[in-house]
């Protein structure tokens, strides 16, 4: 079974962010702060293996060089300095245009793309948080029954509620995130027959409601 | 407003505004100064399903018509179009898709209308020609007589409501019920002097279809007739048995739309219909180049080897697909040197018809065809208009745009 | 090369974006998990705004030891921004096409003096 803990293991070959939402503290200190302007040894790679001349990448702008290699690469044997070179470059103007001048210039906001609504950390979300955080301590210790079941029948009622009057009203969000704790589908075969049962529903019945409430 | 990202993360875009999103082109349109070129769309689209209110009253047997209005009441179960399997819109990556009912038009004219002069105002398009979407799957129809009761009904809607408002910037190629060769044939006859209709399109999404069938030459003949052209417009269909094993929609979708131009394809130049039907102007649509080169030499080899297959043809394979149309969209830029011998292959200069397909989303700008390093001045005034201006007999819209079709040779009044 | 006031970074939210013009360009300003990137607004495909659509995060496909598939995730941090046009899709940190990295749009360096956020353009 593919659990996402796995998927984040192995994910962490790759490059890792420096940035506050990596939470592996492994990763974190791993995670090499990269000079912006460097370029990406891809890119170097193959620069030098097709620029005529090995010119060192500068801090800003890629050499003329790579340019040329990186336009070659791009349209697969357009010869460089030729008409057909300029009209690429002339095409793909946002990487390769000529450097601006200097002096100050006129800096005009075009458009202000807000950030989304934040997620709200509401009183009773610290605390259904704080309660799930507490079921998950018990279980990682072994304890199954600290939390005693006319609990987790109210939990589960109330939450169950919950979901789908919010899925009613058009507000559709995963029921389990990839960032929680491992789920694994046993465990949701086991509780979606319990809840199914619970309410003298059989599995065909439940696909029959899917089918037809699909639209 | 928000679209939904990563694990129900919200990200806020703006409302889509066609515009807007497409200022960009704009600014093509003004570099390349785009006003002077005839700029002809051989295939754009529109989503007919959201004016199936207007469309299904078009239909002509009262028992059809009242199960597909009955279908789509409130409470309906019923589902009058095959549709298909498949994430146009990336996950919502291409925002137009998701965005699309938030985007403001008036009253005044139909929708599409507006939003047609919206984008091919920023492309610098002057006419398009307008097709459906879902009603691309209608050849997976199991009834003929809805088939043909569906196509009948956008028929009069799209010549008698959407077209007119178009003011001209707009034609069409009429969806024929394939499966239904004397519904074919009364299509042809009731609207193939319409003004807006082009010629006939047939939906190369078929899982069955025998082109070459006997039952068909007189539809052929009533097109020809006419002066009218025939299109087959490809499509993928994820859910077909050829596909089942492709397990990313990016297979279906590259395989399928090549997959039923080169089956129809095949079938059409065997069975020597360009011998048949030579002043039959005839199109291929929205299954890019790359497929083309391939077929001419698959059907050339195979040719040579089985001629007493093919005793009809008079010329290779290749000659009858060279006498063929061509449309540019989803044009396949990978490989310059690849890209310049398929235009050498299939007389790109007299044979190929610039499209963008917008707003589905692989769209082509005509900058796509106007920056070509490879192409001649006259090339790139035919594939963007000059041809299709000839075949259409659309008129150009300024005394720059016939000037240039005069100097390129494609004038032919308007 | 000149320091372009962009504006604050008290009033510039994490996940919100600016797209400015200056001169000829146009700059998308993502401010992204607490770093600001600004890159060219047009994309390398087909020159469509590259920084105005949605921004997603990477989707990988872990494989196991013994090559079998672990199925398509969405990566922890890596995060994406797509152009709207056509779905080109580009690396937050580095500008790079997410498919091939010799795609690269222009990358913009900003610096930050203060409150106050400078693209160099």
């Amino acid at each position: 079974m593919s659990s996402p803990k796995g998927a984040k293991a192995a994910a962490s070959k790759s490059p890792v962010s420096k940035s506050p939402a990596s939470k592996s503290p492994a990763s974190k200190a791993k995670a090499a702060p990269r000079a912006a302007a460097k370029p990406a040894p891809a890119a170097k790679k193959a620069a030098a293996r097709k620029a005529p001349s090995r010119a060192k990448a500068g801090d800003g702008d890629p050499t003329p060089a790579q340019k040329a290699a990186f336009l070659k690469a791009l349209a697969g044997g357009v010869k460089p300095n030729s008409a057909a070179l300029r009209k690429l470059e002339e095409k793909k103007g946002g990487a390769f245009a000529p450097s601006p001048p200097a002096p100050q210039r006129k800096v005009e906001v075009l458009r202000r793309i807000p950030a989304p609504a934040p997620r709200l950390e509401t009183p009773e979300t610290k605390d259904a948080l704080r309660i799930a955080a507490l079921i998950e301590s018990g279980l990682a210790r072994g304890e199954l029954d600290k939390v005693q079941p006319h609990a987790q029948q109210a939990l589960a009622a109330a939450l169950c509620r919950l979901y789908a009057a919010n899925h009613e009203m058009g507000e559709r969000y995963p029921i389990l995130t990839a960032q929680g704790a491992p789920v694994t589908a046993t465990d949701v075969m086991v509780m979606c027959g319990a809840l199914l049962k619970a309410v003298d529903l059989q599995v065909f019945e439940l696909g029959m409601w899917q089918s037809w409430s699909s639209g | 407003m928000d679209l939904i990202a990563d694990r129900g993360r919200r990200v806020t875009v703006e409302e889509l505004n066609t515009t807007k999103l497409l200022a960009h082109a704009a600014k093509q349109v003004k570099d390349r100064k785009f006003d002077d070129v005839l700029i002809v769309d051989t295939d754009a689209h529109h989503y007919e399903n959201e004016n199936f209110a207007e469309i299904l009253p078009y239909m002509e047997n009262e028992v059809l018509k009242q199960l597909a209005l009955s279908s789509r009441a409130k409470g309906g179960r019923g589902n009058v179009m095959p549709s298909g399997f498949g994430y146009q819109d990336m996950g919502g990556r291409v925002t137009r898709y998701p965005l699309r009912a938030s985007e403001k038009t008036d009253d005044k004219r139909q929708r599409d209308a507006q939003l047609g002069d919206r984008w091919m105002n920023a492309m610098g398009v002057d006419y398009s020609c307008l097709f459906p979407t879902g009603m691309l799957n209608v050849g997976l129809h199991p009834q003929k007589e809805m088939e043909f009761e569906l196509c009948w009904a956008y028929a009069r809607w799209v010549t008698e409501k959407a077209l007119p408002d178009t003011n001209g910037r707009m034609y069409t190629m009429l969806c024929l019920p394939f499966s239904d060769p004397e519904g074919s044939l009364r299509m042809v006859e009731t609207f193939g002097d319409r003004k807006g209709v082009g010629g006939f399109m047939i939906t190369s999404v078929r899982e069955k279809m025998s082109v070459s069938d006997n039952a068909y030459m007189k539809v052929y003949r009533a097109i020809e007739e006419r002066g009218l052209a025939i299109a087959f417009h490809s499509g993928p269909n994820w859910g077909s048995n050829t596909f089942q094993s492709c397990n990313r929609f990016l297979s279906a979708h590259a395989l399928g739309f090549s997959w039923f131009n080169i089956l129809h394809c095949t079938n059409w130049v065997v069975n020597g219909m360009g011998e048949r039907f030579p002043k039959l102007p005839v199109l291929w649509i929205e299954a890019g180049l790359a497929w083309i080169p391939f077929l001419m030499q698959r059907l050339d080899h195979e040719y040579m080897l089985r001629p007493s297959e093919c005793p009809v043809l008079k010329k290779k394979p290749s000659d009858y697909m060279r006498d063929m149309f061509y449309t540019s969209q989803p044009m396949e830029i990978q490989d310059m040197e690849a890209l310049e011998t398929t235009f050498r292959m299939i007389n790109a200069e007299t044979q190929l018809l610039y499209a963008s397909d917008y707003p589905h989303w692989d769209f082509d700008l005509p900058s796509t065809i106007w920056d070509l390093p490879f192409l001649t001045d006259k090339a790139r005034h035919n594939i963007l208009g000059g041809t299709a201006h000839k075949l259409f007999k659309l008129p150009p819209r300024n005394e720059a745009q016939k000037q240039n079709l005069v100097k390129y040779g494609n004038y032919v009044g308007g | 090369m000149a320091e372009q006031f962009v504006g604050k970074a008290s009033e510039f939210k994490d996940g919100e974006r600016q797209i400015i013009r200056i001169g000829e360009d146009e700059i998308g300003v993502f401010r992204h998990a607490g770093a600001f990137y600004a890159y060219s607004n047009f994309c390398l495909h087909q020159g469509g705004p590259a920084c105005e659509g949605l921004t997603i995060a990477r989707v990988i496909e872990p494989l196991r030891e013994d090559k079998t598939s672990m199925g398509l995730h969405f990566h922890e941090s890596d995060m994406n921004f797509v152009c709207p046009w056509h779905g080109y899709e580009y690396d937050m940190k580095t500008g790079e096409h997410v498919a091939d990295r010799r795609i690269k749009l222009r990358k913009y360096d900003v610096v930050q003096k203060g409150d106050e956020v400078y693209v160099l353009a």
